[in-house]
């Protein structure tokens, strides 16, 4: 239905991932467009987060390939991929302030201390959670964690942004 | 009532363990300043004990040998025994339960079997001089693996998540490390630093095994003077010393952490 110009973000061709004793993914093909929201849903341990873990290249495929943005990235490395995770523990940081880490992805690829600024306190603010920039993860509710964790990896403007159970902290409120 | 006689037992059996803690080292003060020079009849209040221990150069040569022997195995043997514990924690491979099981053993061995496994070692297979290199490499090898150990205990509490989201933000292997790993680890360390430090410092029998000539430590200065010399209550004074300054250490630690506390 789309036009030829629609790009296409992420490509999964006939992934498959094993483990000991199950077989994670099975030959999962798929596309996902850029700006398109894209859910992977399932009973609980069908391989949802495997998928995931091996798109942003935390785990290996035993077969097939995964594509970003085109190319072909089975050999990437995670820290170079254009891929970011939520995590489904959010995995925030538990030395450093809110502010320390949305700042973290930004400093790992140089960019200049006052872009930096600018750029974690406009998603503080989007995030409506500017008061909370000095705090430390901990002294937060499990939804402020959440859109902190949220923040770290969208602040990069990763060209995909892979979210992990998205609902687990919604519920709550 | 019970309870009341339940925390009253509590409170004498608590009161018994500190005695047993503090009573040696009460009668070490008292003793420090009495005039016999052995020590086991009360004479009369002296500080000469004191001034005779800073006019001693053996002594001061000794402390600062100790000082130094510690210092340094403290470095390597917390950095050495962090990284394996990492190790064994982190990655699979075979063995990995044998080597963490084994990782006690050089506590365990009584201390004279391990120093005298270390002399044959030293002279007989690998030539290392007796003296500071045996010294250290010795002191390195009983006290990595409570690093290990401790490093082990503290891993099991670390949300591995961690690290991924470091590397999935940008951060490679290294950089990960520096920002994230040590700094989890940084209680660990810390505490296996405090454990390493005095347990060099104090070792006398390893010590006394591979030690060469001139690099008499304060433990085997100390042992040849109750052997040798007139005034074995020196040792009382320099014993006090080393026990007010860690003390004075903890202290200081204590109170400035308070302060930070407060003050936040
Ligand atoms: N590191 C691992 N080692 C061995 N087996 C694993 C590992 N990780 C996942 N598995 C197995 O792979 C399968 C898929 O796991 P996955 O975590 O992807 O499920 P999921 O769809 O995310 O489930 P949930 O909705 O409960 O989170 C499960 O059967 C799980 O037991
Ligand atoms: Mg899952």
């Amino acid at each position: 239905m789309q036009g030829e110009q629609d790009n296409i973000c992420i490509e999964l061709r006939n992934l498959v991932k094993m483990f000991p004793g199950v077989t994670a993914v099975n030959h999962v093909n798929l596309k996902v467009k850029d700006r398109e929201v894209f859910s992977l849903l399932g009973p609980s341990g069908c391989g949802k987060t495997t998928i995931l873990r091996i798109i942003a290249g935390l785990e290996t495929a035993d077969e097939g390939e995964v594509l970003i943005g085109g190319q072909v990235v089975n050999e990437v490395p995670p820290y170079r991929r254009d891929c970011n995770l939520v995590f489904q523990n959010l995995a925030l940081f538990p030395h450093m302030t809110i502010g320390q880490n949305i700042a973290y992805g930004l400093e790992r690829k140089r960019v200049a201390k006052n872009e930096i600024k600018k750029r974690v306190n406009e998603m503080l603010e989007f995030m409506s959670l500017e008061a909370m920039k000095d705090r430390y993860p901990v002294q937060l509710s499990g939804g402020q964690q959440q859109r902190i964790a949220l923040a770290r990896s969208l602040v990069l403007k990763p060209s995909c942004c892979c979210w992990m159970n998205p609902w687990r902290h919604w519920t709550e409120n | 009532m019970k309870i009341l006689n339940a925390r009253r037992i509590n409170t004498i059996v608590s009161m018994i363990g500190y005695l047993f803690v503090w009573a040696p080292i009460v009668v070490l003060a008292i003793f420090s300043f009495n005039a016999s020079a052995y020590g086991v009849k009360w004479e009369s209040l002296t500080i000469k004990w004191y001034v005779d221990l800073f006019h001693t150069p053996e002594i001061m040569q000794a402390v600062l040998r100790s000082l130094l022997i510690a210092s340094i195995t403290t470095i390597f043997a917390t950095a050495i025994g962090t990284l394996a514990g990492y190790g064994l924690y982190k990655y699979k491979f075979a063995g990995r339960r044998f080597l963490r099981m084994s990782v006690l053993l050089p506590i365990t061995v009584p201390y004279v079997i391990m120093a005298g496994a270390l002399l044959v070692y030293f002279t007989r297979i690998v030539h290392i001089p007796l003296g500071y290199p045996a010294i250290i490499i010795a002191h390195i090898s009983f006290s990595a693996p409570l690093a290990v150990f401790v490093t082990l205990g503290r891993m099991q509490r670390i949300n591995w998540s961690l690290e991924e989201a470091s590397v999935d933000l940008g951060a490679n292997t290294l950089t990960t490390w520096r920002k994230v790993t040590i700094p989890l680890l940084l209680p660990a360390i810390f505490a296996s630093a405090v454990l390493i430090f005095p347990w060099s410092f104090n070792d006398f029998t390893v010590t006394y095994f591979v030690a060469g000539v001139g690099t008499t430590t304060l433990p085997l200065y100390l042992f040849s003077m109750l052997e040798y010399s007139l005034k074995p209550v020196l040792i009382n004074a320099i014993s006090l010393i080393f026990i007010i300054m860690p003390i004075l250490l903890i202290m200081l630690i204590y109170l400035s952490k308070a302060r930070t506390k407060h003050g936040s």
